[in-house]
C-alpha cells in the first residue's frame, strides 16, 4: 500500500506548485526541486539535468513538471506516462482553472486597490524565492564520479567562471539562453580536456 | 520532455568521466541564466521601498528553511504587508507625521497649515498612482470623500464616468458569469481541505 499515496502526493504536490506559481518562468524551479527532490522521488543529477536541458529549449518552464513527474514513477509499479499526465495536468490546472474563474470577476477586483497591493506583495516574495533557487542549485551544481548528489560549484573555480560568462554574455551581448547554456557545456569538455584527466 | 526522461532513467548510477564535466558546465551556465532571470524579475517587481524590502525578506527566508507549506506561506505573508502597508500603515504613518510637523511649527499660522495638509493628499494621491488600476480605484475613493484638489478634478472624475460606464455597460451577462466563477474558485480551492488534512495527518 505504499504506491497509491506516492501517485496522489505526486499529483498534489504538482497541484500546489500550479497554485502558488506568480510570474511564471524560473519562480517554478525552487518549487519543483523542494517538492519532488526533496521527498527523494527524483536525484539531483537527474533534477538538474532536466533544468539545463529546460532552459536550453525554448518552450515554457512547465514542461518541466512533466519531465520531473515521470521520473518520481521510475521506480514505482505504475508506468511513467502517468506520472507525465499527472504532472502534466497538475500543473496547468490550477492557472487555466484559476484564470477562467477569476476573470469573470477580474474587472471588479482590479478596482479594488487592496487586491492590486496584495498582488504587488505576493510577486516581489516570489521573485526573492527564486535568489533561493539560484544558491541551491549552485550549491549541487557540481557533478563528480564519488558524489552524485552534487557539491558546491565554488569549490571548482572554473564553474565560476562559467556561471559568469554566461550571465554577462546573456545579459549584455544577446546571446540566447539556450547557445549560452550549450556553451557552457563546451567549457565544461574543455576543462576536462585541460585539467580533469 | 517525457520523451527525455525515458533516456534519462536508461543513464547508469555511473558515468564516464568527460560527462561528469559536461553536466557540470551545463549547470554553472544554468545557474547563469537563472539568476540573470531572477534579476531581470526583480527589477520588474520592485516598483517602491516595500516592494524590495519584500524581494529581500522573501530571498532571506527561502534560503533559511525549506517545507511544502513554507514557500506559499511566505508568498501569502507578502502580499498581506504590501495590502496592509498600502491600504492603511502608511497612510497613517504619514498623517502622524504631519501632525507631529504641524505641531512643531508654530500652531498659530493657519494658511501653512493648508499647506501642509494638501501637500500630504497630493503625496498620497501620487502614491497610488501607480498604474491604470489603482487610479481608477483612487479615484472612485476620492469620488466618494469629495477632497479631490482642484487640479486632479477633471481627470479624476472622466476616469470614474469611464469605469462606471464600461461597469453598467456589461453588468447582464456578467452577473451570470461571475456566478459560474465564484463556483469554479470554491471547487478549485475545496480540493485543498481534505489535502491538508492528509498532509496534516501524515
Amino acid at each position: 500500500m505504499k504506491a497509491p499515496p506516492l501517485v496522489l502526493d505526486l499529483f498534489a504536490n504538482m497541484y500546489l506548485a500550479g497554485t502558488i506559481i506568480f510570474g511564471g518562468g524560473p519562480v517554478v524551479i525552487p518549487l519543483l526541486r523542494s517538492y519532488v527532490v526533496d521527498p527523494g522521488w527524483v536525484s539531483s543529477r537527474d533534477f538538474l539535468l532536466g533544468l539545463a536541458i529546460i532552459q536550453a529549449f525554448p518552450g515554457p518552464n512547465f514542461n518541466f513538471a512533466v519531465y520531473l513527474s515521470a521520473l518520481a514513477l521510475q521506480r514505482s509499479q505504475f508506468p511513467t506516462v502517468l506520472g507525465a499526465f499527472l504532472g502534466f495536468v497538475g500543473i496547468f490546472l490550477p492557472g487555466i482553472t484559476l484564470a477562467v474563474a477569476v476573470q469573470s470577476f477580474w474587472r471588479v477586483l482590479r478596482t479594488k486597490k487592496w487586491v492590486v497591493d496584495l498582488l504587488r506583495g505576493v510577486n516581489a516574495t516570489a521573485v526573492g524565492l527564486v535568489f533561493t533557487a539560484v544558491y541551491r542549485l549552485w550549491e549541487i551544481g557540481y557533478l563528480r564520479p564519488e558524489d552524485s548528489r552534487g557539491q558546491s560549484l565554488a569549490r571548482e573555480p572554473w564553474w565560476v567562471v562559467v556561471a559568469a560568462v554566461t550571465y554577462a554574455e546573456s545579459a549584455w551581448f544577446k546571446v540566447p539562453p539556450a547557445l549560452a547554456i550549450v556553451g557552457g557545456a563546451v567549457l565544461g569538455l574543455c576543462w576536462y580536456g585541460a585539467v580533469g584527466r | 520532455m517525457y520523451a527525455l526522461s525515458l533516456g534519462v532513467q536508461r543513464i547508469d548510477n555511473t558515468l564516464p568521466l568527460p560527462v561528469y564535466a559536461l553536466l557540470s558546465g551545463l549547470n554553472a551556465s544554468t545557474v547563469g541564466i537563472i539568476a540573470l532571470a531572477a534579476v531581470q524579475l526583480a527589477e520588474k517587481a520592485i516598483r517602491d521601498k516595500l516592494t524590495r524590502i519584500l524581494v529581500l525578506l522573501g530571498a532571506c527566508a527561502g534560503l533559511c528553511y525549506n517545507a511544502l507549506w513554507y514557500f506559499p506561506l511566505l508568498m501569502f505573508l507578502g502580499g498581506l504587508t504590501s495590502a496592509i502597508w498600502d491600504g492603511w500603515l502608511s497612510q497613517r504613518i504619514g498623517k502622524v507625521r504631519a501632525m507631529l510637523k504641524r505641531k512643531k511649527q508654530d500652531p498659530g499660522s493657519t494658511a501653512d497649515e493648508a499647506g501642509t495638509a494638501s501637500s500630504v493628499q497630493l503625496r498620497d494621491i501620487a502614491g497610488t498612482n501607480d498604474n491604470v488600476h489603482q487610479r481608477v480605484a483612487a479615484a472612485g475613493s476620492l469620488k466618494s470623500s469629495q477632497l479631490t484638489p482642484a487640479s486632479q478634478q477633471p481627470f479624476a472624475g472622466s476616469l470614474a464616468l469611464g469605469n462606471e460606464q464600461t461597469a453598467t455597460g456589461d453588468t447582464p451577462d456578467h452577473t451570470i458569469r461571475i456566478k459560474i466563477g465564484i463556483v469554479i474558485s470554491v471547487l478549485f480551492f475545496g480540493i485543498y481541505v481534505p489535502s491538508a488534512s492528509y498532509i496534516l495527518t501524515c
